[in-house]
């Protein structure tokens, strides 16, 4: 039995199907989150002071190579699923709407790009 | 193929009841859609006809936090590019990032990061269906408030200050 009235049949109204996959992915992303963003609070807490030897020695631990890259794909991606929830629900003008769901996500992909690749690079320098 | 006339089977229907009757009375559907624009229909966030209440506002400020964590992302990229940079490229981005603006900057990202980490596990467990009772979810708010206050002032006071 379908729960769609005939009216919203025609017009082809109703469920638009997907979602689901945002929802989970939002949801993972959150729980991956937890124990990488406290670790980054941990982290950061680490050095007395934030000079240039200081920070790359930090980075340069291969455990917290590993856990910041993990932490900047977790964090564009549930950053990226959140800003267009945000843009879709209160953005209603159609052309400024695709606009910038077009610029956040392009802005994503390029800030995760950008810090995993200064992660490798300080990762794979020669060590401190 | 047959089309079932839609006015035939409104007929037969019960009386509307109030919102029904104000659906009729103000809503115009149509396949035309420079016609449904100009209809002016109420749109999301609906605040002007709700109180805001705990759960309302805590929902709205989660949302809040969430976009300006999204913004830290970007700092967040630029202080590991600089650091990528080299010696010289990290001096010139500490003269901002290590400035004494920039710490009062660093305590409101703490407080969004520890709100929105909070709330976000009281979300978790809501989509676990615990904490869905009204005095649960109450008390949950607050508690998730109280610790985003007394965690950002630790940490603010211990790492950033």
């Amino acid at each position: 039995m379908r729960l769609v009235s005939p009216l919203n049949r025609v017009l082809g109204l109703g469920s638009a199907k997907t979602g689901v996959e945002h929802w989970w992915a939002q949801r993972l992303t959150a729980i991956a989150l937890i124990p990488l963003g406290l670790w980054f609070a941990v982290a950061l807490a680490g050095p007395d002071e934030f000079n240039y030897a200081a920070v790359v020695a930090l980075i340069q631990v291969p455990f917290n190579s590993v856990m910041l890259i993990l932490a900047l794909f977790a964090l564009s991606y549930h950053s990226h699923l959140g800003v267009q929830m945000v843009i879709e629900d209160y953005v209603h003008t159609p052309a400024v709407k695709i606009f910038s769901l077009v610029a956040a996500f392009f802005a994503h992909i390029a800030v995760a790009v950008a810090g995993i690749f200064a992660v490798l690079k300080v990762a794979f320098g020669a060590a401190a | 193929m047959q089309v079932r006339p839609i006015s035939g089977r409104l007929r037969t229907a019960r009386q509307p009841n109030q919102l029904q009757r104000f659906a009729l009375a103000n809503l115009t559907i149509s396949t035309d859609s420079q016609t449904m624009d100009r209809v002016e229909r109420p749109l999301s966030p609906h605040l002007q006809v709700h109180r805001l209440e705990i759960t309302s506002g805590l929902s709205i400020l989660h949302r809040g936090t969430g976009l300006v964590l999204s913004a830290g992302l970007l700092l967040l990229a630029y202080w590991l590019m600089a650091i990528a940079g080299g010696e010289a490229a990290y001096a010139e981005a500490s003269v901002l990032l290590g400035s004494a603006w920039a710490k009062i900057f660093y305590t409101g990202w703490c407080f969004c990061f520890f709100y929105h980490l909070a709330n976000g596990i009281r979300h978790l467990l809501w989509d676990m269906l615990i904490g869905l009772e009204p005095e649960q979810y109450r008390v949950s708010g607050w508690a998730v408030m109280l610790f985003a206050v007394i965690v950002t002032t630790a940490y603010s006071l211990w790492v950033i200050f």
